[in-house]
């Protein structure tokens, strides 16, 4: 962990009154973030560094009542991530991409300079593309297809509870289509699920994998199955879960996020199981991995 | 309520003199034209059609000749090229950064495309200065829930930017739903200021009262209300004012199709719409200009390229330029917008729009805050409103004979199909049924 950051953590409260689970320092859970907020009368949780600028204050995940307060820099170096997702995922430059997810979900947030207040450059805007936007709403699957209908996209990211709806209502019918980006907060759905939606749909669907808490997103391998490769501003680790018999044969995987200095993010613990494996994949990515199991 | 400041306006442009402004916009107004003629298809074809040729002439004259589009036109268009682009795209040079849907009221959305050129230029300044009237200043916390689909959510959230304002963004969009989060967010961020529509204000007011709570004082910090998305009627005006314990609300107002609008000043006539960003007629339904004071359809022209571009676009909102000069400076024309022509009825030679029933409505008990919708059979206006099944016919009657007093005309009132109401997309004219 790079000193900087373990330095920010020491710096604001919310790192200083962690229970101790045996896991590594600073590590922590949702349900710490939201017991900080309580006990510190504070949105932020404790986490928001007071030596920093606060340009943007966005609720961090759509159940937890738990904000980040961002600088400029902050928004600029998630951005630069998300593109580099997108870069991974297909979208290439001057793509049509279709966002199906709620305007204030990073996926969309982060996509373009118009849609985040003091972003400067969101996703879209470094890799030229041209996003559209159809809200995350399930119900509002009409219009998205109405928009594939008149204003085709080369590729789609949907929030994973729109995904159904909009399969019942365009089928195969979006012939422009050559990927589905499908994700869900902490959640991984199944492989079958997938390949049902792949079937549906007739074109490629894959998983982004994704925790709003860390702010954090991966794409998934173009090789080995349930591994997903995140954005060097990641780092990420295996926390073991002891049972009382025997270690777990999977931890949870935590996420320290260094693209963000305004609030500080060490050592997330999530509730997605799996492991991290370091070093080079099969497909060429150089750098840690996170499998999921 | 009134906030006069000395700080009035975000610039000089805003209090130039009216024949200074009146040239400005002819100019653009003939540029755009100009521009349209020569690189427009969906323009070339409309004023071919309409036997105009290529030899526009110039100036106002020429202008007023050109025929009017409709949704309706735009429509087809999109229909018979099976595309969101139609041939009113004027990126002028520049790469679409954005593409949104226009308003789904007639149940068809439309598509318009955006430029960096346009959201930080002439887009931006409209944009700009609504938010400068409504009291957006720099470093203040506004809550904003800008919806990443629509124009108005993007302009927003560029000007925020300009502006140096502190967004405070709570999970969600504005629907129900997320009613939660928003009133957390107020509560504990503490924004001056909330960027909302008259719907979300009614369901934070029912979210405080849901969960017991004071909301003068859940709205503490809040000394300010920007409300999109319907005429506010005096009653409910009042009522925000004073649940929320305002130092002022502003309506805001304009059209998703054609790409304009504006908000109130602290004189609360009506909405400052940026005549070198925009020029809006009023028009008679057989399509000659009005005068100020009389009512018709706002037909809108953006003077500004950069984006898909409107060109004597007939909204089908109901407004009128308000007559004088207003109290507050600016010399840009006010404009009230009275809701959607087809919720309207005739009534002989007059005009019943949903807000002269909105205001009527609101100023009686039973009818207050409900969501109605008008019709008209013969001379007699039928105002269906939800949740009136209990009054009873003697209630109703004396409700009825008091709006007719009000409306000056004959009126039934009737109990809504709560079926038919839903957000947005239903010719009911207060979204007020939360789902």
């Amino acid at each position: 962990m790079p000193s900087w950051l373990e330095e920010a953590a020491s710096r604001v409260p919310f790192y200083q009154v962690l229970p101790d689970r045996g896991w590594p320092r600073f590590s922590h859970i949702a349900d710490d973030l939201v017991e900080a907020v309580a006990r510190f009368g504070d949105p932020f949780a404790g986490r928001a560094d007071p030596r920093q600028e606060r340009s943007v204050l966005i609720q961090a995940t759509r159940d937890l009542p738990v904000y980040w307060a961002l600088s400029r820099g902050d928004l600029r170096a998630v951005a630069e991530s998300l593109a580099t997702t997108w870069t991974a995922l297909g979208v290439a430059p001057k793509e049509r991409v279709l966002l199906c997810d709620y305007a204030t979900s990073p996926l969309v947030a982060f996509a373009s300079r118009s849609f985040l207040p003091h972003l400067g450059r969101g996703a879209a805007d470094i890799l030229s593309c041209t996003p559209i936007c159809n809200d995350g709403l399930p119900e509002l699957a009409d219009r998205c297809a109405h928009i594939l209908d008149y204003a085709p996209p080369g590729i789609m990211f949907i929030d994973s509870e729109a995904v159904d709806p909009l399969l019942d209502r365009v089928g195969s019918m979006a012939p422009t289509l050559r990927r589905i980006v499908v994700s869900g907060d902490e959640r991984l759905l199944p492989r079958d699920r997938i390949a049902t939606w792949r079937d549906g749909f007739g074109v490629d669907v894959v998983q982004l994998l994704r925790s709003d808490a860390a702010l954090f997103f991966a794409p998934p391998c173009k090789v080995e199955a349930d591994m997903f490769h995140p954005p060097s501003a990641f780092i990420v680790e295996e926390v073991s879960v002891e049972t009382t018999a025997e270690r777990a044969p999977a931890g949870r995987i935590s996420i320290t996020n260094t693209a963000v200095r305004s609030t500080v993010v060490t050592r997330y613990v999530t509730p997605l199981r799996g492991r991290v494996d370091l070093g080079r994949c099969r497909c060429g990515h150089d750098g840690a991995s996170v499998v999921i199991m | 309520m009134s906030s006069s400041t000395t700080d009035e306006y975000y610039d000089a442009g805003e209090v130039v003199p009216p024949d200074v402004l009146d040239a400005k916009r002819w100019a653009l107004v003939e540029e755009v034209i100009r521009f349209a003629r020569r690189e427009l298809p969906f323009y070339r074809e409309h004023w071919s059609a309409a036997g105009m040729g290529l030899d526009i002439a110039e100036g106002e004259e020429g202008f007023r000749l050109l025929p009017m589009v409709r949704k309706r036109d735009l429509i087809r268009a999109m229909t018979d090229h099976g595309s969101a682009n139609i041939g009113i795209e004027a990126p002028n040079g520049a790469s679409p950064s954005n593409i949104v849907l226009t308003s789904g009221t007639s149940g068809f959305h439309t598509f318009a495309v955006l430029t960096d050129d346009n959201l930080s230029g002439a887009g931006l300044l409209a944009q700009l200065r609504e938010l400068w009237a409504m009291r957006v200043r720099p470093g203040m916390r506004v809550l904003s829930l800008s919806p990443a689909w629509h124009a108005l959510g993007l302009f927003e959230s560029r000007a925020l930017t300009e502006l140096g304002a502190v967004p405070v963004i709570p999970w969600g969009t504005l629907t129900p739903r997320f009613v939660g989060n928003m009133l957390d967010a107020i509560q504990s961020l503490r924004p001056e200021h909330l960027l909302l529509t008259a719907r979300a204000a009614r369901m934070l007011l029912a979210e405080c009262d849901r969960r017991g709570v004071d909301s003068r004082r859940a709205f503490a910090s809040v000394r300010y209300l920007g409300c999109a998305g319907e005429a506010l009627s005096p009653v409910f005006r009042r009522h925000l004012g004073e649940r929320f314990d305002l130092d002022d609300l502003f309506e805001r107002g304009g059209s998703g199709d054609g790409m304009f609008g504006g908000s109130e000043c602290h004189a609360h006539r009506g909405h400052h719409i940026a005549a070198d960003v925009h020029y809006v007629e009023i028009v008679s339904d057989d399509g000659r200009p009005l005068p100020p004071g009389e009512r018709g359809s706002a037909v809108v022209t953006n003077l500004g390229l950069g984006r898909s571009l409107y060109v004597r676009f007939d909204t089908e909102d109901v407004a009128a330029v308000v007559p004088g000069p207003c109290p507050c400076g600016r010399t840009h024309p006010v404009i009230e917008f009275y809701g959607r022509r087809e919720d309207s009825v005739d009534v002989g030679s007059r005009l019943i729009t949903p807000a002269d029933a909105r205001a009527v409505l609101d100023e009686l008990e039973a009818t207050r805050f409900r969501p109605f919708s008008l019709a008209a059979f013969g001379g007699e206006v039928r105002i269906a409103v939800a949740g009136i099944e209990t009054l009873t016919p003697a209630a109703s009657a004396e409700a009825a004979h008091l709006i007719a007093g009000r409306l000056d005309a004959e009126v039934r009132l009737e109990p809504a199909d709560l079926s038919r109401v839903s957000w947005k997309e239903t010719r009911v004219s207060n979204p007020g049924v939360e789902r």
